[in-house]
């Protein structure tokens, strides 16, 4: 069976500077897998691999089983909301209705059918009441779920998700992950969060990212010295109405920059 | 009364151009590019000067060869893209008054390509405005769907598999003839002002990208009637009047705003 995804032996980065150094992860298709790892640590570098908007120094991408631009018609991709320029004159359906893209001759307006879907994703997601809202009058949340309704609407072999759930409150944060448990039945899709808890609920594998290298694993449950060595500092699991893992207070011999892994593990 | 007819027709077409392709420029942020084209541009004024040729179809080569090298430098040069496209600017207009120095003539016309030339503008610069005007209203509206989804999120078309390089090179190209054509009525100066203002408060008070060229064209004509009649009642320089009045607009809406 074609893999979702699999990368072999990749180094990549920016500018001189390696993110990644020969790390490898195959990914069978079907189901949710996590993406953990501190800031910098390569998560959001793994994602533009697989869109193909960054090449490998070494090593092979192959994404649905050919080269990553080639595979990007079966690709939808949900980026953090602080990429957008909202204060544009354009709505909630329009962003959503970008999600077709690509997929239809430029200058040809949308389909009933393509309506018609675009509307439905949007019900999914509770924010079908705001689809004539400018994107400026939006919440964080609000634009967050436009932006997974926007990747649905293509209907994609594998799904690429950054932080898609930062600014949402835990009813959407919910209804997101529902909906991609039903959607990867037959897909895939990759989760990228900080939020060990939100993850270790919703996902059937997690991998780590992190000190350059990637460690898959098969399941939700990820041992407490795999959760340390990514994040290079210790990581305790507390309860304030979820499980919820948090950097923990450690001695003045650690070194680790915490401002880079933004607290939360 | 027939003297005016011609100049009002002039400032009817620039207005749509300016309309449509400032709130291309603004939602883009390609407002910068343009003021850098706009200044580049006199090179070609000076080339077509020293050369003794058309200044419209020179500078309109000119002014396409300089923005298809902004593109190329700023995607290929580590530069920022700021520093890019001052230098453009600085190289267009040095060349521009080098020529003009070479050709060792009267350079009276060139205060035209600075400060506009509504009353005596060719009838062959009006027909091209004309048809300029034509090309850019059905274009945005045809592609109004891409235009807005490139400006809101550029790397979710490009990961879509949209042409995006080919669409912002056509993107460029429309706003450097717009460029040119505008310069020969509202001059240089001018022409950044209203590549600029009209389109930043529209784009805030519409809902779609065709309404917002809309506004902005009625904001252009508003603003270059109202800063006529202010020049014309106290005696003062009128495209700076307009600018004064479109600046001053901004500002009270920018300010107001905030509160």
């Amino acid at each position: 069976m074609t893999p979702a995804f699999r990368l072999q032996e990749v180094s990549c980065g920016y500018a001189g500077h390696v993110v990644l150094r020969q790390a490898s992860l195959e990914i069978a298709p079907g189901g949710i897998l996590g993406m953990i790892g501190p800031n910098g640590a390569g998560k959001s570098t793994v994602l533009r691999l697989l869109l193909g908007l960054l090449d490998p120094l070494e090593g092979t991408v192959e994404v649905l089983g050919r080269p990553p631009r080639q595979a990007r018609s079966g690709i939808g991709y949900v980026p953090q909301s602080l990429v957008l320029e909202r204060d544009l004159p354009g709505t909630l359906e329009d962003l959503v209705l970008a999600g077709f893209l690509g997929l239809r001759r430029p200058g040809s307006p949308p389909t009933a059918a393509e309506l018609e879907r675009a509307h439905g994703w949007m019900e999914r997601l509770g924010v079908v009441q705001l689809r004539a809202r400018k994107l400026s009058e939006l919440s964080g949340g609000q634009l967050q779920l436009g932006l997974v309704a926007r990747a649905l609407v293509r209907e994609p072999r594998l799904l690429l998700l950054d932080e898609p759930t930062a600014n949402a409150d835990a009813r959407a944060q919910g209804a997101v992950f529902a909906l991609l448990d039903e959607f990867c039945r037959e897909r895939t899709a990759v989760v990228v969060s900080h939020d060990v808890g939100v993850l270790a609920r919703n996902v059937r594998s997690i991998a780590c990212v992190g000190a350059g290298t990637i460690v898959h694993h098969g399941t939700r449950e990820v041992p407490q010295d795999a959760l340390e060595a990514a994040y290079g500092c210790p990581v305790e699991l507390i309860a304030h109405g979820h499980p919820h893992r948090v950097l923990s207070e450690h001695g003045p011999d650690c070194h680790h920059d915490h401002a880079s892994c933004g607290g939360h593990a | 009364m027939s003297l005016l007819v011609w100049p009002l027709v002039a400032i009817v077409l620039a207005s749509i151009a300016a309309g449509v392709a400032g709130t291309l420029a603004v939602s883009h942020r390609m407002v910068s590019i343009g003021g850098g084209l706009a200044h580049a541009a006199y090179g070609g004024v000076g080339l077509a000067f020293l050369l003794g040729w058309a200044p419209l179809w020179v500078t309109i080569a000119f002014t396409l060869v300089a923005a298809l090298l902004m593109t190329w430098l700023v995607e290929r040069s580590p530069e920022r893209s700021d520093t890019l496209i001052g230098v453009v600017w600085a190289l267009g207009m040095a060349f521009g008054i080098l020529c003009v120095d070479l050709s060792r003539t009267y350079a009276g016309d060139l205060n035209a390509v600075l400060f506009g030339s509504l009353l005596a503008i060719p009838r062959t610069d009006l027909l091209a405005l004309g048809v300029l005007d034509v090309a850019l209203v059905s274009l945005s509206w045809i592609y109004r769907r891409e235009l807005l989804a490139l400006a809101v999120d550029p790397e979710f078309a490009e990961v879509a598999g949209f042409p995006v390089r080919i669409f912002r090179a056509g993107l460029l190209c429309a706003v450097a003839l717009s460029v040119v054509l505008l310069m020969r009525v509202t001059g240089l100066v001018l022409l950044v002002a209203f590549l600029s203002i009209p389109g930043a408060l529209a784009v805030r008070w519409t809902r779609s990208l065709v309404r917002a060229m809309a506004v902005a064209t009625g904001l252009t004509l508003a603003f270059g009637l109202a800063g006529l009649a202010l020049s014309w009642w106290k005696d003062l320089s009128p495209g700076a009047c307009i600018i004064s009045v479109a600046g001053a607009t901004y500002l009270a809406v920018t300010l107001a705003r905030r509160r």
